[in-house]
């Protein structure tokens, strides 16, 4: 039996399939990623000075540890990653779980409405945000000085700043999240939550029994992609707030663009985003390892 | 190659001449450049921001009917896009354009990061003609490898209504003590602050005090130098301005035009070029506006002008249109009408002396109660002192807005900030 | 689903107050922006905002036509974005299916290094890329855009992690009944896969339309850009900013993703309440 369906597809079978199925981004990622991954991996040994490209060993990573700036993104990246990301998951969890409440009328317009920051483009936001948010003319502080509180330095203080970047990535990305969310809340068989309603089971302990359990693999992609995009942040520092006061709101992301960007020491840029490659590689696998790789079995 | 290029020069001298020198008819130029072994010819692909954008494609057009054969592609860009695409290109080598606008102070980071890569205008160029400062921006190894274009020479700019108002005479103000004691008076009478100064968005206060003051980020052969006399005693008085709380935070541009609007300070220690951008931000404040000299910081001391901003022209070396490319940036740099037209429609005020010679720069302006603001400026870009901007200046720049928001938001001591400053540029940039 | 009235009637106050404040928190920005655009620059930048529509839209559209063509950049980032959606889905729909449901040589190994590159920033690879592109003759062209985003592994993951919960059992009995390999995941995988993909889509689609660093770089004359990019360069001159113009573009580079979004997002509750999921 099985031979013979092997005669017919003798191209396209179970063992081949896979390969098939994978070569068209095995080459794409052959010569889009992989090929200047590895040239920018040769850079981070190297100094470019005067026009040429000076081996120098591993010169730039001993700078790097002694950079305070170095340091200093560092440690904004975490207090971001720290408030920010569970923020975000437990936010975008809820409202996956409201949004998607039998009882719930116009559901199209909440979801779509908390949706649409995640489509709006950076420069957009960004600038709005700028408005919003500034200290003598912002509406943000317009409404607390209305209510009779003194306005907040938002861009101009190191809280303040660093407020308005979480803020920032909060509102633009918890709709994302959500939706994706919902998928993986679609994807519980509606069997569980009849018969835990036939226990007499309560929303709160459906909601803990259930639907977080159930949805474990889907919690689990959506922290590993926020902390990596968090270790990664660069537009909002960059745009917001220009990475100051004094550094306070700068991420790795944005010290490496100045490095090679705008210094143009690109093989010290090289070395610090191995660094972050190898932080985020850390961080995902004590995130995978600490939930047990989310896999439901 | 080194033939065309002679020939290049020799045809760009002399048509460059005769134009300065009569400025119009074109017979004899034609003849000049028509001849055949100098004709120019090619595409020239520029690269520039606003306004310069504009007088550059107005210029374009004139040169064109004296070099038909030469063709031009303007992609205007903002100042961050042009830096961005520079860089990617000159590692490359592939997709540079034939001329490119660059801020002055970024200039030396180009050639020094990439030698060789922009055509060297050494010969083209008398560096008797420019200010100083414009020349040394242009200016790497001993190589000219740019042309001079605008220029900012500093002063202070002030409210004549509210001075007024608090009965301050800005004859009386010599010192940068004198300025501090009138500001005092001026918030106790009219509630707005004296000075416009950013506490951590730029080093601008800063960075002119030390300038004034005979110091700069480095010396000349481009060693750290933040810690020196010159730096301390700015960033002391910035504090001491900040201290006495007669300072309005300049925490973004549109934040300070909303200021002004708003009457909230009465002076901003800033560029020739901020009279272009008052007028625009707040046209109902016509004759309310003076300029003079930055204070000093003892009453006998000899003060040294102050310079921000402006730009530079380059031609990268990759050009296949270099010879016409570099024709034409000489063209409109050291023509006087060109400059002059330059001033008047958009405000790029020139560092080509020979065209702030014109009567335009003699006149009073009208928004500064007739004051003669600009014979000011250019007696003032005439004594700024040349400075080594070097490869790291976009570093030292970020460097010393963390200093400067170290010494005001967290009350640090000057003298601490800048040591420390020292010894993280010194080992950033390994001098 | 009938237990006591009371509770449930807590349970909605609840969900509609925190669903109202969500929404509203989202949308006013918007609103803001919206706003902005029919004002003047003097209007949004004094010290009581106006919050109204003002009547200046016409005067801005004016300024802004002058300023950016707007047709050719939304040709530009329609065709540049499409493209790249459709192939997106496609291709790391292929490949985690592959990662999820076969087992061959290497998986493993593939899996790790393609969830490796998640981690590398993209500033990192811009000046080998480009220089690749200039070589092989791309650069400021569309697939200079849209091939190399494409080598990401977000999709791909996202794929394999929904496809994991397919039933094996039903793949194999598609073999049985002696359906070639191509149409299993034809015919059987990806109808299933209608959020996933959706979600994918929505993702792949606004990560392209909203693209700013790499066009820049790659994109070298005015009628290639995208609107980001196109955005930047009204925003990049720090001085004579005109925001009533600058919101006027934003809400032109934000609606029609936005219109996308509404269209594709009935197709998405569509393809969820198929309950593809659990066939």
């Amino acid at each position: 039996m099985a031979g013979g369906k092997e005669r017919r597809r003798n191209f396209v079978n179970k063992k081949t399939a896979p390969y098939i199925f994978l070569l068209p981004m095995i080459v794409l990622f052959g010569v889009f990623m992989v090929y200047p991954v590895i040239k920018s991996l040769a850079l981070s040994f190297y100094d470019f000075e005067g026009g040429e490209y000076l081996f120098c060993g591993i010169n730039n990573y001993v700078t790097m540890f002694r950079d305070p700036v170095f340091w200093k993104s560092l440690g904004n990246t975490f207090i971001y990653l720290a408030i920010q990301v569970p923020v975000m998951v437990i936010l975008s969890l809820i409202l996956g779980v409201l949004v998607e409440e039998n009882f719930l009328k116009f559901r199209t317009c909440y979801r779509i409405s908390v949706f649409l920051p995640s489509v709006t483009a950076l420069v957009a936001y960004a600038m709005i945000f700028k408005l919003l948010f500034n200290t003598d003319f912002g509406l943000v502080n317009h409404f607390l000085r209305s209510v009779g509180w003194s306005g907040v330095d938002w861009l101009n203080s190191v809280w303040g700043a660093r407020a308005v970047v979480i803020m920032g990535i909060t509102w633009r990305w918890t709709g994302y999240n959500t939706i994706i969310m919902i998928a993986g809340l679609k994807g519980i068989p509606t069997e569980l939550y009849e018969s835990a309603d036939m226990d007499g089971a309560s929303f709160l302990q459906k909601f803990f029994r259930i639907t977080i359990p159930m949805v474990k693999s889907i919690i689990l992609f959506v922290s590993i992609t926020s902390t990596i995009g968090t270790l990664q942040l660069f537009d909002e520092s960059f745009v917001l707030t220009k990475g100051g006061p004094d550094n306070a709101t700068i991420t790795i992301g944005h010290y490496l663009y100045n490095t090679g960007f705008s210094y143009y020491k690109f093989g010290y840029a090289a070395a610090l985003s191995y660094a972050l490659v190898i932080i985020i590689g850390i961080l995902s696998f004590v995130q995978f390892k600490a939930t047990n790789g989310g896999d439901n079995s | 190659m080194k033939k065309k290029q002679a020939a290049a020069l020799v045809t760009a001298a002399v048509m460059a001449l005769s134009l300065t020198a009569c400025g119009g008819s074109g017979g004899a130029k034609k003849e000049a450049s028509g001849d055949k072994e100098g004709a120019l010819s090619g595409e020239i692909t520029i690269w520039s921001w606003d306004v310069a954008l504009a007088h550059l494609e107005e210029w374009a057009e004139k040169f064109q009917e004296e070099n038909p054969d030469v063709s031009f592609n303007f992609e205007e860009m903002g100042v961050d896009q042009v830096y961005q695409k520079m860089t990617t290109c000159l590692q490359s080598g592939i997709g540079l354009p034939d001329i490119v606008s660059i801020e002055g102070e970024q200039m030396a980071k180009f050639g020094e990061k990439f030698p060789g890569k922009f055509e060297e205008f050494t010969d083209m160029i008398n560096p008797d003609d420019f200010f100083p400062i414009k020349l040394s921006e242009c200016t790497v190894d001993g190589k000219v490898i740019a042309y001079p274009w605008d220029s900012g020479p500093c002063g202070m700019f002030y409210r004549s209504d509210l001075f007024e108002q608090a009965g301050i005479k800005a004859e009386d103000i010599v010192t940068w003590d004198d300025f501090i004691e009138a500001g005092k008076v001026l918030k106790d009478k009219t509630g707005a602050d004296m000075l416009c100064m950013a506490e951590s968005r730029n080093d601008t206060t800063y960075r002119l005090l030390m300038m004034e003051g005979g110091g700069f980020y480095f010396d000349k052969d481009g060693n750290t130098q933040v810690n020196s006399e010159a730096s301390i005693q700015a960033m002391e008085t910035c504090k001491k301005m900040y201290d006495a709380g007669i300072t309005f935070n300049n925490s973004s541009w549109d934040d300070m035009v909303a200021g002004m609007g708003a009457d909230k300070f009465a002076c901003i220690a800033d560029a020739v070029w901020m009279v272009g951008s008052i007028k625009d931000a707040v046209p109902d404040q016509d004759g309310k506006w003076a300029v003079m000299p930055l204070p000093k910081f003892q009453a006998d001391s000899e003060s040294q002008g102050a310079s921000n901003g402006g730009s530079v022209l380059a031609v990268p070396s990759a050009s296949k249109s270099a010879e016409a490319a570099k024709a034409f940036v000489k063209y409109v740099m050291e023509d006087v009408d060109a400059n002059v037209e330059g001033f008047q429609n958009y405000g790029l005020y020139p560092s080509y002396l020979k065209a702030l010679e014109s009567d335009v720069f003699k006149e009073g302006d009208e928004f500064f109660g007739g004051q003669k603001i600009f014979d000011l400026f250019t007696e003032i870009g005439k004594t700024v002192p040349q400075v080594n901007y070097t490869a790291n200046f976009a570093e030292a720049l970020e460097m010393s807005k963390n200093s400067m928001a170290k010494v005001m938001l967290n009350n640090g001591d000057p003298t601490e900030v800048l040591n420390a400053e020292q010894e993280e540029m010194k080992a950033k940039f390994g001098k | 689903m009938k237990t006591t009235g009371k509770k449930i009637s807590g349970r909605k106050v609840f969900t509609y107050v925190f669903l109202t404040i969500a929404a509203l928190i989202s949308l006013f920005p918007f609103y803001f922006m919206f706003v902005s655009a029919t004002n003047t620059n003097a209007e949004i930048l004094s010290a009581a905002p106006k919050l109204f529509f003002g009547s200046h839209l016409a005067e801005n559209f004016a300024n802004l036509n002058k300023k950016m063509d707007l047709v050719r950049i939304l040709t530009n980032s329609t065709i540049m974005t499409v493209s790249y959606t459709a192939l997106a889905i496609v291709l790391h729909s292929m490949a985690g299916y592959a990662l999820a449901k076969f087992e061959f040589k290497g998986k493993g190994l593939l899996f790790g290094l393609i969830m490796i590159t998640m981690m590398i920033p993209a500033q990192v690879m811009y000046v080998p890329l480009f220089t690749l592109m200039n070589n092989i003759g791309w650069a400021n062209t569309y697939q200079a855009v849209v091939l190399p985003g494409l080598a990401g592994a977000f999709g791909i993951f996202l794929m394999r992690q929904n496809m994991l919960a397919f039933p094996t059992s039903l793949i194999e009995a598609a073999r049985i009944d002696g359906c070639g390999e191509i149409g299993i995941f034809l015919k059987v995988v990806l109808p299933s896969q209608k959020p996933a993909v959706g979600a994918l889509g929505i993702y792949m689609f606004m990560s392209m339309w909203n693209n700013f660093m790499w066009p820049l770089i790659i994109l070298s004359t005015k009628s290639m850009y995208n609107f980001p990019v196109a955005l930047a360069m009204l925003d990049g001159v720090a001085w004579r900013k005109d925001y009533g113009v600058i919101m006027l573009a934003t809400v032109c580079a934000v609606l029609p993703i936005m219109i996308i979004f509404l269209v594709f997002q009935k197709q998405f509750v569509a393809g969820v309440m198929g309950g593809a999921v659990k066939e």
